[in-house]
């Protein structure tokens, strides 16, 4: 299975460059912990939510610039991304999509350190 | 306790419980497409089909607006309700704050609601655990949302739909006779233009023999909380939006949950400020009188009253006692059983004098007495034949009920009550034994967080199993708030005596079972 991560906005559906290792996914628990008078404890939670984080070596320009214009699209049309992982079950799920900053290394605009951070989520003035 | 399914009890009890939410709002009112009104000549009377609302009244429809789901953007809900001593009527507040970080909440906005954030959209709240959110809460906004630019959230305060109903006016004016409480509400809830189906009414235990009521001169909550301090039972509006009432001895009396160390968060306790070891009823008993004299005045009604040639003017005439069923008085002494002198010029006129209307008010009643002479005449010497319901033995009566032992160990804690919907000495004394029943001994008013199940609900008995606490609580106050993943319930409860009453043909003669006040 190739694990590959695709993301949709208006402008259609990307491929985002060939993944390195590691893909990392958590779960964000919305959850608190309630101590009673006996000292046990039991939780409280009314939402999970994924988050995947992934970090390239290096990128060139132009593979840099695509996930940028997603990102800047995401910001001018008021709406996030989807997101799909190919290899995992995620299929089109909503997602706060942030980028880290252009650390371009060389005169050819190869950026070092790219990492992307994708945050489940849903629209909610849809 | 609402019903529930075992296994929501189960993820109420759980280690880990996911909780559920939700907020419907109807900004625009606009009425559910599934629901459809009454249409003269194609509806069938007792069909389906509901009386369209008049007019804007959300109070009289709030079933029928088709609400939008804003659960996704819910910060925090909080429902609190509470019985309002002594009348035995409870309120719910709610407070809800939802995420407005593209303003789709404020006013004056380019939000495309934004014209209809109004005071008064209807709200519909849920609290629960996974797929089962139970209804909490239905009610109207109360003023205009407050807007956080800075966190970006718009905080609604919200009131039951009850209690919007005791601030309106009465619309219509209510004389009934020997009526029981359920009764007179119904009356009030039809005025409204509530249906039976919107409301649920036991049998009560009072019995009014007179009562009146002037249109636009009371609202619904100046009868309505007198009406259920006499009756001492119970009246709200429940979670889905029925208002209930129960009296005094159908309260719920058996534990519907259980709280221990391991479910009980913080505990305190309240000060016994809520002692009453005597009570003093004072209330004007009237009873409706044979046909008589209901009034009469000797000599001119005012001196500088005259009715100018060929006109009209209204005569007030204020009644001391309410009065019912008044004959229309005509002019001359004895012409009928009501009747009316007019004079002109110290001689009584005979002819040209008569009556153009009444307007008959219970507490007050208007001549309107048109003068066809050629001359002013003067009104005097009126005598109004009708059915007054006067104050029986001429003034107030009171009754006095005290618990010496109570009074000796915590010193006399006095409650007056002057409530004319107590009509008889034995409805006063059993009001007053049943609040000393239940007042006259400290008792402790604990409050307490708790590993809440949002089922439960007010004047519910819970058990609970705490050291020194430990026995059988009713509900008194309750508050329900989901906020930062965490569903806190505050209960504020007293301990609960278990009474038997004595039921005919069910209980044993002597035995522990006592006459129910």
């Amino acid at each position: 299975m190739e694990y590959k991560i695709l993301l949709t906005d208006s402008d259609g559906t990307h491929e985002l460059p060939a993944l390195e290792v590691p893909l990392t996914r958590e779960n964000y628990e919305k959850m608190t912990t309630v101590e009673a008078l006996s000292g046990n404890v039991y939780d409280d939670y009314i939402s999970t939510k994924r988050i995947w984080t992934h970090t390239w070596a290096y990128l060139s320009k132009e593979e840099y610039d695509l996930l940028d214009e997603i990102y800047e699209r995401a910001k001018s049309e008021f709406t996030y991304p989807l997101l799909t992982i190919n290899g995992e079950a995620v299929a089109d799920v909503v997602v706060r999509y942030e980028l880290s900053p252009k650390n371009i290394v060389d005169n050819c605009g190869n950026v070092q350190g790219v990492s992307v951070t994708f945050r489940e989520t849903r629209q909610l003035g849809s | 306790m609402q019903v529930v399914s075992p296994a929501f009890n189960q993820l109420a009890n759980g280690d880990i419980r996911p909780l559920s939410w939700g907020a419907m709002i109807s900004f625009d009112k606009e009425f559910d497409d599934d629901v459809s009104f009454f249409t003269l000549d194609q509806s069938v009377l007792n069909g389906l089909d509901l009386l369209a609302p008049s007019g804007d009244n959300p109070i009289q429809a709030w079933d029928y607006y088709a609400y939008q789901d804003f659960t996704e953007r819910l910060v925090y809900i909080s429902v609190e309700r509470s019985l309002e001593f002594p009348y035995s009527v409870v309120s719910a507040i709610a407070d809800f704050q939802l995420n407005n970080y593209d303003g789709y909440f404020t006013p004056n906005s380019a939000s495309p609601i934004s014209s209809f954030i109004l005071p008064k959209r209807p709200v519909r709240l849920l609290q629960g655990f996974a797929a089962t959110a139970l209804p909490q809460f239905v009610g109207l906004t109360e003023g205009m949302p407050e807007i956080s630019r800075t966190e970006g959230t718009a905080t609604f305060t919200a009131m039951d739909f009850l209690t919007w109903i005791y601030d309106m006016p009465i619309r219509q004016t209510i004389a009934m006779q020997n009526v029981r409480t359920d009764e007179v509400l119904a009356n009030i809830f039809e005025q409204f233009g509530l249906t039976p189906a919107q409301y649920d009414l036991a049998v009560a235990r009072n019995v009014i023999p007179f009562l009146f009521f002037e249109e636009g001169q009371q609202t619904a909550g100046d009868i309505i909380r007198p009406l259920m301090q006499a009756e001492m039972g119970k009246l709200w509006l429940d979670e889905q939006g029925i208002i209930r009432f129960r009296p005094r001895l159908e309260q719920p009396d058996t534990p519907v949950y259980y709280f221990d160390h391991d479910s009980i968060n913080t505990l305190e306790t309240s000060e016994d400020d809520e002692i009453i070891n005597h009570v003093v009823i004072r209330a004007e008993v009237r009873k409706l009188q044979v046909p008589q004299v209901a009034y009469s005045i000797t000599g001119a009604i005012d001196d500088n009253f005259v009715i100018p040639a060929n006109s009209t003017q209204p005569v007030y005439i204020e009644l001391s006692d309410p009065t019912i069923n008044i004959v229309e008085p005509t002019l001359g002494e004895g012409s009928s059983a009501s009747w009316f002198r007019a004079y002109s010029n110290g001689e009584e006129v005979l002819s040209g004098v008569g009556l153009d209307g009444v307007a008959e008010l219970t507490n007050s009643y208007t001549l309107f007495i048109e003068n066809n002479n050629s001359f002013p005449v003067t009104i005097s010497d009126i005598v109004l034949w009708g059915e007054p319901a006067r104050i029986v033995g001429g003034t107030a009566t009171t009754y006095d009920a005290y618990d010496d032992e109570s009074v000796e160990k915590y010193e006399e804690k006095i409650l007056p009550i002057s409530n004319n919907f107590i009509q008889s000495i034995s409805q006063a004394e059993s009001l007053a034994l049943t609040l000393l029943d239940e007042y006259s001994e400290y008792n402790d008013i604990i409050t307490i967080e708790v590993k809440g199940n949002p089922a439960l609900q007010l004047s519910d008995i819970i058990d609970v199993d705490y050291d020194e606490f430990s026995g059988e609580y009713r509900v008194i106050s309750i508050s329900n708030k989901t906020q930062d993943a965490k569903f806190t319930q505050i209960l504020k409860c007293k301990k609960y005596t278990p009474r038997h009453w004595f039921t005919l043909d069910q209980s044993l003669l002597n035995s522990s079972d006592v006459l129910a006040p």
